[in-house]
């Protein structure tokens, strides 16, 4: 489905990776970790277009999509869900969903909002508030189901549990395997530093440190009863 | 009273072209977040091409006005692609896209008062027609103003309202990043964001330079007041920017009526001053959480 090669990438002068590669194959859940400034959200704005890469290329179903602009690659079924603003506060809840369908209009339109709207129930009484005024999860719920608008093949999602409570982010886990059942994803691409709520998920593990693939597992529940060592190399270093 | 109702539908008038301004203004700065001073050039454009069309050319005012729209509309378009639209691909701040509108502003002020003189230009001779509704007495010019004026904002905000591609032009001030995520059509917006200012620019130009002329050092007042408008009003709510003009053009009569029309710079700048501390936000921007300020 999306595969990366040898992917150098640079913010100004400071190269973050170092001619990654990885590959994320149809059915699979994958779980991309790592420490802090490992190169995981630089890794998915290469893949969306966000940031051209100095050296290397992306192809999604085999075509090479390394020169696409944004835009084209979202219409071609990469659906990508930001670690941050994620919504646009300013509107409401009914008119980001219309906005994550775009360029859907009419019956067609109408019927992804309910399809959303059925994973994400809690959202239809809040339909007419102003976005902003949502809690933690209930905004995080609003931009994966402006994502999943649009039907996409594979989704890339950036720190989905960010700034929610351990509950909340078990619901949105569990949303979003309902999504992938519902709208037929093909496969999922996670970057997560909560392993305790993401590893049970995830059908294969890759740590990126460094800006380099130190290791790719098939077997990611190996890790489970090593959650604590990772996380100490994460948030402290290998020291 | 009957002085403080002609007062009151002259500050509707004016109002009508100040939200003019103000939406054409408000657009640029609310989706791209920077100070578009070149707008004050795009005003004189306008109205310009629209005297060339009809003393150079000979044209009837009908069509000439669409030319000087037309070509108000296309050079907005192209100070954005030519110098905004790269400036940003290459990482410069909203205070670097702020000096290059100012070098824009200035170069087309010259380049206008090279080519047209410096004096005032009059676009209709001869003394406007007016009418009377009881004791209150108006132009046709005023007329027009008031109609165009308040049918443009209407149709805009039935836009922000209806049209997808408005709404994500809306959102693009907040959340650029996810404008592009979300697979919107970023250059498209763009385009429509600088074309459709620098028509509503253009609109309030030649209905003013209509009644009273035009020279080509207006484009800055027109610029503040839209800017002004905008600011007071809130950037984020379009109701807040026509609401900010209404109080620009009541308070500006009210000062034309107790003093001098000479002190409305001072009611301009005393109203954005006193928002800016008493309320940034504006006067009728809604509150925000904290995560979103």
């Amino acid at each position: 489905m999306i595969e990366a090669k040898d992917i150098a990438a640079f913010y100004g002068k400071k190269q973050i990776l170092f001619g990654t590669s990885l590959r994320v194959s149809e059915g699979e859940r994958v779980l991309l970790v790592g420490p802090n400034g490992a190169g995981k959200s630089t890794f998915l704005k290469v893949v969306t277009g966000l940031l051209q890469p100095y050296n290397g290329q992306v192809l999604f179903n085999g075509q090479n999509i390394t020169s696409l602009p944004t835009e084209k690659r979202i219409h071609s079924g990469i659906g990508y869900l930001l670690q941050s603003e994620n919504i646009v506060p300013g509107i409401t809840v009914d008119e980001n969903l219309t906005l994550g369908g775009y360029p859907l209009t009419g019956k067609i339109l109408s019927e992804r909002k309910h399809e959303v709207l059925e994973i994400f129930d809690f959202l239809k009484d809040k339909l007419s508030a102003r976005a902003g005024y949502l809690s933690g999860g209930e905004r995080q719920a609003l931009a994966i189901g402006m994502v999943l608008m649009k039907h996409p093949q594979v989704l890339l999602l950036d720190e989905p549990s960010a700034g929610l409570s351990p509950k909340a982010a078990s619901q949105i886990l569990k949303h979003i395997e309902r999504a992938q059942e519902l709208m037929g994803i093909k496969a999922i691409c996670m970057v997560e530093h909560n392993l305790k709520f993401a590893l049970p998920w995830a059908s294969q593990i890759i740590i990126l440190v460094g800006g380099r693939v130190v290791k790719t597992s098939d077997t990611p529940n190996m890790y489970i009863t090593k959650i604590e060592e990772l996380e100490k190399i994460f948030f402290h270093g290998n020291e | 009273m009957t002085l403080l109702l002609q007062l009151l539908h002259n500050a509707l008038v004016n109002a009508a072209i100040y939200s003019l301004l103000a939406v054409g203004f408000g657009l640029v700065y609310r989706s791209m977040r920077f100070f578009h001073i070149a707008f004050g050039a795009v005003y004189i454009v306008s109205t310009y091409m629209v005297i060339a069309a009809t003393v150079n050319f000979g044209l009837p005012l009908p069509p000439s006005i669409a030319i000087g729209l037309l070509i108000a509309s296309v050079t907005g378009w192209i100070m954005d692609r030519t110098v905004y639209f790269p400036l940003e691909n290459a990482g410069a701040t909203p205070g670097v896209l702020f000096i290059a509108s100012l070098g824009i502003y200035i170069l087309f002020v010259n380049l206008i008062a090279l080519l047209f003189g410096n004096e005032v230009k009059i676009l209709l001779k001869g003394i406007e027609p007016s009418f009377s509704i009881g004791s209150l007495i108006f132009t046709r010019m005023q007329f027009i103003q008031f109609a165009v004026g308040w049918i443009v904002v209407l149709f805009f905000w039935i836009g922000i309202r209806k049209n997808t591609l408005i709404k994500g032009i809306w959102a693009m001030g907040e959340t650029p990043v996810l404008v592009r995520v979300l697979g919107l059509p970023y250059k498209r917006m763009r385009t429509v964001v600088f074309t459709l200012s620098s028509a509503l620019a253009g609109t309030a130009s030649i209905l003013t330079a209509l009644d009273v002329g035009i020279d080509p050092h207006v484009g800055m007042q027109a610029l503040l007041t839209g800017a002004v408008a905008v600011i007071v009003g809130g950037v984020d709510v379009f109701w807040g920017w026509i609401g900010g003009a209404l109080i620009l053009a009541v308070l500006q009569s009210i000062a034309v009526w107790q003093f001098s029309a000479r002190w409305n710079d001072l009611i301009t700048f005393g109203i954005l001053i006193a928002t800016l501390l008493l309320r940034p936000q504006g006067l009728f921007s809604p509150k925000k959480r904290r995560e979103e300020r």
